[in-house]
């Protein structure tokens, strides 16, 4: 199994996707990181390579994107390697709820939101904020802290939504901020974060 | 088909799908590279046939030389 390395920056789409599938479609690629600096570029290699059964940990290096594609099975050494290798720590926030603490669901309520509008505090360790179970409904139309979710996203923090709770309470078409996920992807993150903190 | 596949078969088509941006509102080979081609029409109001004529065509033509 190989490692490989891919430099698109500068490339406009489709050239980051289809270096990026020439590369993975040679076959036996366990890990490969790809360089882009735009938007476009970092969710649609994401997304091929998610779609071709890699776990893709997107990283900001010096103002550009290092996304990085580890196929699972693969050797436990190699995701230990990926971790070690940024400077930053990842701290994942798992909020399985829509209310903080007990006694009171109107108090909890709004503990919860206060909680989500002082994690920026966190600065660059607060790396992924998983919504699951009433959590999902954070991130629908309507919820209070939606502004507050979407300035984490736009600081780079990355939200997965539950699809499998989005669509329990029948709220997939209101998402509003976040990628929806999969308990794969959770597991696998919480395996490469530095520090869990979970809310449930 | 998406677009991402017929990309990968004949980059050429680019300058097909570049041809109807104007018209789709966005970048579609960016924002659509994982639609397929009737998913695309649909959501950008393209003419279908049109398109899958227009790609055929540009399949079809041989690349122009290397110098």
């Amino acid at each position: 199994m190989r490692e490989e390395k891919l430099d698109c920056r500068g490339l406009a789409c489709p050239s980051p996707v289809l270096q990026t599938k020439a590369v993975v479609d040679r076959g036996d690629v366990a890990k490969l990181t790809v360089l882009v600096d735009n938007d476009a570029a970092r969710e649609n290699v994401s997304r091929f390579l998610q779609n071709q059964g890699y776990t893709v940990i997107q990283e900001m290096r010096e103002g550009s994107y290092a996304l990085t594609g580890v196929r699972l099975g693969s050797e436990p050494a190699l995701i230990t390697e990926v971790a070690a290798t940024s400077a930053d720590t990842k701290i994942l926030v798992l909020v399985g709820t829509d209310k903080l603490g007990r006694g009171d669901d109107v108090l909890g309520g709004k503990l919860l939101q206060n909680f989500l509008i002082t994690l920026k505090e966190m600065g660059k360790d607060l790396w992924r904020l998983v919504l699951l179970n009433a959590g999902v409904k954070l991130a629908v139309t309507g919820s209070e802290v939606l502004a507050s979710l979407m300035e984490l996203e736009a600081a780079q923090v990355q939200i997965l939504v539950c699809g499998t709770c989005l669509d329990h309470f029948q709220l997939l078409d209101q998402k509003q901020v976040g990628e929806t996920t999969n308990m794969l992807d959770i597991v696998t993150s919480m395996q490469l974060a530095d520090k869990v903190i979970s809310l449930t | 088909m998406t677009l991402l596949e017929v990309l990968s078969l004949c980059r050429r088509t680019e300058a097909v799908f570049r041809r109807y941006e104007a018209q789709a509102g966005v970048c579609l080979c960016c924002e659509a590279l994982f639609d397929t081609l009737a998913e695309a029409a649909v959501k950008y109001r393209l003419d279908l046939d049109k398109l899958l004529g227009e790609l055929q065509t540009m399949m079809a033509t041989e690349a122009p030389p290397t110098a």
